[in-house]
C-alpha cells in the first residue's frame, strides 16, 4: 500500500528534473511573443500617424521597450516560477513600460504584457503537456 | 463588445448604483478622457489576447477582459472610489444587454493597483486606481 507522501514523493521526483526545461520553454516562448508584437516600426517616418491605436501593442520607436523584455526562470520549494519582465535602457525614464501598459491621463494604455498572459491561457497548458512528454 | 460596453457604461451613470458622482460628466470615457475633463473621472481600456470559449452547439461565450481607471487630484477620493467600483463590481451578477443577451459575474483579475503621475514641473500629481475584470458573455451562433 502507498500513502498519499508516498505518491506525492514520487511524483515530484518525476516532475521535478522536468520542470525548469518547461518553465525556461514557457519564458522564452512568451518574451518571443512579446517581442514579435512589438517589433512594428512606427509608421511616423511615412506620414502617418505616430502612436499605435489606444488598446494595442505600442509600435516600435526607441527599441528600449522591446529589447529590455526579458525572461528568468526561478526554482524554489515554494512555486517555481517563469517572471517575465522588461527593463529600459539607462537614461530613459524607468515608468515608461508602466505609463504604457496602464495609460496615464494624457496617453491611452498601450498594453503588452498583458494581451500576452491571456493568450498564454491556451499556450501554456500545450506546453506543459509537451514537457511532460503528454 | 459594443453591446456590452454600453451595457457597463448604462450601468456605471444608473443613479442608483452611487457612481455618477465619480464617472464625470459624459464619462465612463473609452481608453482617455477628454482634455480638461473635471476629476474625477472613469475611463476604460479593452485588454486583447483573449480567445473565446468555443463550444459544440449553438452558444459560446465571448470573453472580454477591461480596465478601469479611476483619477482624481486626491489620493484618497481615488482609494475610496476604487473601492466602491470594486465593491459594485465584486457583486455584479450579470448585465441584462440590449437584446437580452447577459454576463456572467464578472472576475477580477487583480487586486486594486494605485498610482501617482506628475503633470507638471511644481510637483503636482494626478492619482489612478486601477482594476481588471474578466467578463463572460453567453452568445448565440448565429444559425
Amino acid at each position: 500500500m502507498f500513502d498519499d507522501d508516498d505518491i506525492k514523493g514520487s511524483v515530484m521526483r518525476w516532475l521535478m528534473p522536468k520542470l525548469p526545461g518547461i518553465l525556461d520553454a514557457i519564458g522564452r516562448e512568451t518574451v518571443a511573443d512579446i517581442k514579435a508584437r512589438l517589433s512594428t516600426p512606427c509608421p511616423a517616418y511615412h506620414g502617418e500617424g505616430k502612436h499605435s491605436p489606444p488598446g494595442q501593442e505600442p509600435y516600435m520607436e526607441s527599441g528600449a521597450l522591446v529589447h529590455g523584455m526579458k525572461y528568468q526562470v526561478e526554482m524554489s520549494d515554494t512555486p517555481s516560477v517563469a517572471i517575465i519582465s522588461t527593463r529600459t535602457w539607462e537614461g530613459d525614464n524607468p515608468n515608461v513600460p508602466f505609463f504604457l501598459e496602464y495609460g496615464t491621463k494624457r496617453m491611452a494604455p498601450r498594453p503588452y504584457m498583458r494581451p500576452a498572459r491571456n493568450r498564454g491561457e491556451d499556450r501554456v497548458p500545450r506546453m506543459i503537456r509537451q514537457g511532460l512528454g503528454g | 463588445m459594443q453591446k456590452l460596453l454600453t451595457s457597463l457604461c448604462n450601468w456605471f451613470k444608473d443613479t442608483s448604483n452611487g457612481m455618477t458622482t465619480l464617472i464625470g460628466a459624459a464619462g465612463p470615457y473609452l481608453d482617455i478622457a477628454p482634455e480638461g475633463t473635471d476629476f474625477p473621472y472613469v475611463t476604460y481600456t479593452v485588454i486583447g489576447g483573449l480567445p473565446n470559449w468555443q463550444g459544440f452547439t449553438t452558444t459560446y461565450v465571448a470573453r472580454c477582459h477591461l480596465q478601469f481607471t479611476l483619477r482624481d487630484v486626491v489620493a484618497d477620493t481615488v482609494a475610496t472610489n476604487t473601492e466602491l467600483v470594486a465593491s459594485k463590481l465584486d457583486v455584479l451578477g450579470s448585465l441584462t444587454m440590449t437584446d437580452g443577451e447577459l454576463t456572467r459575474r464578472p472576475i477580477r483579475i487583480e487586486e486594486p493597483r494605485f498610482v501617482a503621475e506628475p503633470i507638471d514641473e511644481n510637483g503636482q500629481r494626478v492619482y489612478a486606481g486601477i482594476l481588471e475584470y474578466r467578463f463572460n458573455v453567453q452568445r448565440t451562433r448565429g444559425v
